[in-house]
């Protein structure tokens, strides 16, 4: 569950940005649209608790973000957030196998082989597990990058911009995957777009207007 | 394979496979030069040590006192020249002098030295025999343990020697010499040399220069039995003999005043000279020991290189790796423990470079040891391992760490927001 109060958050001595308050509960996927420039990466780093330092309230699975020390805030993230992002940064240094298990290994978690191999297959991954992830097709990556932030079980998936450089059938394609990813593992995913072909797919929306400055 | 630190750092570095070995090769070299240098240097002085243990001066004729040091006693370069027996004896029953031994040089085989000496002489360097028996009878000598090993020498086999202590001098057919003995290896300059008496180097040499060889011979085994008063230092030859000449005489104190007294009473007495074996040793390190500082020079310049090579591709690649790193954030990564990557990475660098380099010097003087008869024997070794080796190592890890701390805190300083939202 996710609840934001009177959320505010100062860029510098100049920018400050404000948010409006919503709720989303658990299991209910929500997109989070705006234009560019409207806060909504921000909004989403506030949410997944890569910035600190915000105005107001910030609830994730009833803990309030900004009680949490840096170290207890990484730990958070590590066990109850995933992340996809527009590129995958999957770590080209590393396997398959070793980018997908890294994410239970930097959050200080036991990986869980039979989820792993689970989802590995599940995602049609099951033959790349040894490939370097230069190897890989686009899709393949992104495949890859979902199986990276799902397997540590978290409670949310926060995904930013997913589709927005995709054609059509791709952005269908990922976005559907998601959408099955997340309800096979009781996961709520929460989308920060613009892009407007996904409004049909999430029906929950929270539209962020032009940034208020004050 | 289970993911850790270290396997992470490893899959860094074994990802950019050129720049890691650039890096390895070039630290490697420096470590090996610094290494080699070590070894030898080590190695040299303990040899240095062993030879001119027991022995506080040597008295010779005048000249060079390094070059009556390097003759003499470590037996490389040439005499300065004979002293006469008398005088010698004089120095020999002085009462500041515990023991002397005479040492008669001049002859060689196959580049060995044939010393003519006495008993005491081996008893400094612990001599042993591996085979046969103590030189005695004329013409009769010991092998050290190289100088048989690679003369090709057995007990009993006779051999003529060589004028002169190079290969290739004019040769002593006249008469040959006999093996009786061979020593154990005794690991100082003994193990090279060949022993005999001094009457035996002497008869040698009047031989060939005497036309009536058969009359003095005659006259010399008379010599052999009837001295009335022998000489304190070649009991056969009367006392006070004139015209029996050694190449010097090796003193060992009595008293440490003697170290103030002898050399000035030797060098302003007679045409002799004496020279303290440790103080040449000493003047002839500090000579040697500006090639050394410049070769150390140049290994410490390759490893400021590497040190800077280093820190140039852990900097590079991090900034490469700026979004990398801030993904494992996203995924729960601590500060730390991305600061600890790049450390590891940076250390386990300079640790590979270093053991590269400790196992290249080791194996340089391996090979050097196997190919040069000169090496072996000075009594080089490769497979001689010393702490300061460790020293090596802990200082090329401090330098991993050094190099990579910039890198680090910058990866710990990563703003992952600003990062991430910089797609």
């Amino acid at each position: 569950m996710i609840s934001i109060r009177n959320l505010s958050f100062q860029y510098n001595s100049k920018a400050t940005i404000a948010f409006p308050d919503f709720t989303i509960p658990r299991g209910q996927h929500c997109l989070l649209l705006g234009e560019s420039g409207s806060g909504k990466t921000t909004l989403l780093h506030l949410l997944g608790g890569l910035l600190r330092g915000y105005e107001g309230s910030v609830q994730v699975d009833n803990t309030e973000l900004s009680t949490l020390s840096e170290k207890a805030l990484d730990k958070f993230r590590g066990q109850h957030v995933g992340f996809i992002f527009q590129k995958n940064h999957l770590i080209n240094a590393f396997t398959v196998e070793k980018n997908i298990l890294l994410s239970p290994f930097l959050a200080g978690l036991n990986p869980d082989l039979e989820r792993f191999n689970t989802i590995l297959s599940s995602l049609g991954l099951a033959e790349k597990k040894q490939s370097p992830v230069s190897a890989l097709s686009h899709g393949q990556a992104q495949r890859v990058a979902i199986a990276r932030a799902v397997i540590n079980h978290p409670s949310i998936i926060f995904a930013d911009e997913p589709t927005s450089a995709l054609d059509d059938s791709n952005c269908n394609r990922v976005i559907d995957l998601l959408l099955q990813v997340a309800k096979a593992q009781d996961t709520t995913l929460v989308v920060a777009t613009h892009d407007q072909r996904l409004k049909d797919k999430i029906k929950n929306q929270i539209v962020l207007s032009s940034p208020l400055k004050r | 394979m289970a993911i850790s630190l270290f396997t992470l750092a490893w899959n860094y570095l074994k990802a950019k496979p050129l720049n890691t070995i650039i890096n390895i090769v070039l630290l490697s070299l420096g470590i090996a030069v610094i290494t080699i240098l070590l070894l030898f240097n080590k190695q040299l002085e303990e040899k240095i040590a062993d030879n001119t243990k027991g022995i506080d001066l040597v008295i010779g004729a005048k000249g060079s006192p390094l070059q009556l040091i390097l003759c003499n006693i470590f037996h490389i370069d040439f005499p300065t020249g004979n002293i006469s027996l008398k005088e010698a004896e004089r120095f020999a029953k002085n009462r500041l002098v515990k023991q002397a031994i005479p040492l008669a040089l001049g002859d060689s085989y196959k580049s060995y030295r044939i010393i003519g000496t006495n008993k005491e002489y081996a008893a400094l360097y612990n001599a042993e025999l591996a085979s046969g028996d103590w030189w005695g009878a004329p013409l009769s000598v010991n092998l050290g343990s190289n100088a048989a090993a690679l003369s090709g020498l057995k007990l009993g086999d006779t051999f003529a020697s060589a004028h002169g202590l190079a290969e290739g001098g004019h040769s002593h057919n006249e008469h040959q010499y006999k093996v009786v003995g061979i020593f154990k290896p005794t690991h100082s300059v003994l193990d090279n040399l060949i022993l005999t008496n001094v009457e035996s180097v002497w008869e040698m040499h009047e031989e060939a220069d005497e036309s009536d060889s058969v009359h003095h011979h005659e006259e010399h085994a008379e010599e052999h039995h009837a001295p009335l008063k022998p000489s304190p230092l070649v009991a056969s030859v009367e006392k006070g003999d004139s015209t029996k000449q050694i190449t010097s005489l090796l003193l060992l104190y009595r008293s440490p005043m003697a170290a103030i007294q002898m050399p000035k009473m030797v060098n302003m007495q007679s045409s002799l000279q004496a020279a303290s074996p440790a103080f040449e040793a000493a003047r002839l390190f500090s000579i040697m020991g500006v090639g050394v500082e410049i070769l150390m020079a140049f290994a410490y310049v390759l490893i400021a290189i590497s040190a800077l090579s280093i820190f140039i591709a852990l900097y590079n690649s991090l900034k490469e790796r700026r979004y990398e790193m801030a993904v494992m954030r996203s995924m729960g990564a601590t500060r730390s423990k991305l600061l600890t990557l790049v450390l590891l990475e940076g250390s386990l660098l300079t640790l590979l470079g270093s053991l590269v380099g400790l196992a290249l010097a080791h194996g340089v003087l391996i090979v050097l040891t196997s190919v040069s008869p000169e090496m072996q024997k000075a009594g080089i070794s490769g497979f001689v391992f010393y702490s300061q080796e460790w020293i090596i190592l802990v200082g090329s890890l401090l330098l991993g760490l050094l190099c990579s701390v910039i890198p680090a805190v910058q990866a710990y300083r990563t703003d992952i927001s600003r990062v991430l939202a910089a797609q």
